[in-house]
């Protein structure tokens, strides 16, 4: 059984500040870990999908997903859809076994409802300046909160995985000299370059 | 390289899962980067920005999770992007000072790093935490330990102006699924406000 609170001193050191949305994460990523029976990704065992999306508030629950899980932007085994919303799908990639798991929104609704919230983020306040005594009550209550009041855990299923096979090729740019993965080298010439080069080449890119 | 910078390798490490070239990489990029512009790792998300310049579905893209755990821009934070160029270089952004810096990796060392036990194993497609550690430090140290001047190339400190939206505060609960959706992501449909999954809609 995987537990979130054996990742919370690792999330914080990766996340940089207290927040409640990370340790969600955690709570999230180690529910579907356990629902699927897998430990964390070394190398591409799991891959991650989070419905977040850019420029809104408690995306640091993904942080929280990337410690506990090992699904990290690093190793590309973690993905963004977009939706603005805290499901993640979390996928045992040699298996295609697949779970969804997503917060309560009652659960992140009570998180809102607090000083936190209305008194310092909604103010525009960075989580990393708002007072320990006032955010700790929270990552406490998320971190100990009994699973069924805090997340809901989907059925298992099947989730197909195109596998792309990794290129471990790569070339030196024959402008700027510098190294580029061979499927992103493009050809001007009888120059092999990196799109920025090919930019300044030829005023575009392909 | 200090003593404290290997305690933060090795942390690194910890967090990405296994040893690797590109991610000590990231690593000696991000703490060049951040002592260039003369910066701490982001705490919060109004300090730093970083665009690293991998690509998708290629080698060495593990270089972005040294850059994450050195610079502190997190996919969680978002102030970590890709510029999809399939490349290991990082434009650092200050935004309290709109200035940046670039920094890339020289590949001087990867006949070396190719020819290690290591590369070698990873070509027959051994996962990198099934290799033995011994073999993967050796490989580590190719770059770890070399001088500067030979796996970095540091770029002047530029202005960099840098409009910073914020966030958008609101959630709101789909009206057909009940999740909760961030405002900014509701789509409307008659008079519904629901998420993108449950709206049909593509984005």
């Amino acid at each position: 059984m995987i537990d979130a609170t054996d990742y919370y001193e690792a999330g914080l050191a990766l996340h940089g500040h207290k927040c409640p949305a990370m340790p969600m994460g955690l709570r999230v990523g180690a529910a579907a870990m356990n629902a699927l029976g897998v430990e964390r990704a070394r190398d591409g065992q799991l891959l991650a999908l989070v419905e977040l999306g850019e420029d809104h508030c408690a995306t640091c629950f993904a942080d929280g997903v990337q410690m506990v899980t090992g699904c990290t932007f690093g190793k590309g085994n973690i993905k963004k859809l977009h939706y603005g919303k805290w499901g993640v799908t979390l996928v045992e990639t040699a298996t295609g076994r697949a779970v969804r798991v997503t917060p309560r929104a009652e659960a992140m609704m009570a998180n809102k409802q607090t000083e936190f919230f209305k008194e310092y983020r909604e103010k525009g306040v960075p989580a990393s300046r708002v007072p320990a005594e006032v955010v700790e009550p929270l990552v406490h209550k998320v971190m100990n909160a009994p699973e069924e009041s805090l997340l809901a855990v989907g059925a298992i299923f099947h989730y197909e995985i195109a596998h792309r096979p990794h290129s471990f090729s790569s070339l030196v740019c024959d402008l700027c000299g510098e190294m580029v993965v061979e499927g992103y080298a493009r050809i001007v010439g009888a120059r092999k370059v990196c799109i920025p080069c090919q930019e300044k080449l030829i005023g575009a890119r392909a | 390289m200090n003593d404290r910078e290997r305690e933060i390798l090795l942390e690194a490490f910890k967090f990405h899962g296994h040893k690797c070239w590109a991610s000590t990489a990231g690593v000696r990029v991000g703490l060049a980067a951040l002592r260039a512009l003369g910066v701490a790792r982001a705490g919060s998300s109004d300090t730093l920005h970083c665009i690293v310049e991998i690509g998708d579905n290629h080698g060495a893209q593990c270089f972005a999770d040294g850059i994450q755990y050195v610079t502190g821009c997190t996919l969680g934070k978002y102030n970590i992007e890709k510029a999809g160029w399939g490349k290991l270089a990082i434009t650092l952004i200050d935004k309290k000072k709109e200035r940046s810096v670039r920094v890339s990796y020289k590949g001087t060392h990867q006949k070396k790093i190719a020819e290690s036990a290591f590369m070698r194993k990873r070509a027959q497609g051994i996962s990198p935490s099934e290799i033995p550690e011994e073999e993967a430090w050796e490989m580590v140290d190719i770059i770890w330990k070399a001088p500067e001047n030979e796996v970095l190339t540091i770029g002047e400190i530029k202005p960099h102006p840098f409009k910073d939206y914020g966030e958008i505060m609101g959630l709101h609960p789909c009206e057909e699924c009940g999740e909760l959706t961030s405002v900014a992501y509701l789509r409307v449909v008659g008079n519904r406000h629901v998420c993108i999954p449950c709206s049909g809609y593509s984005d």
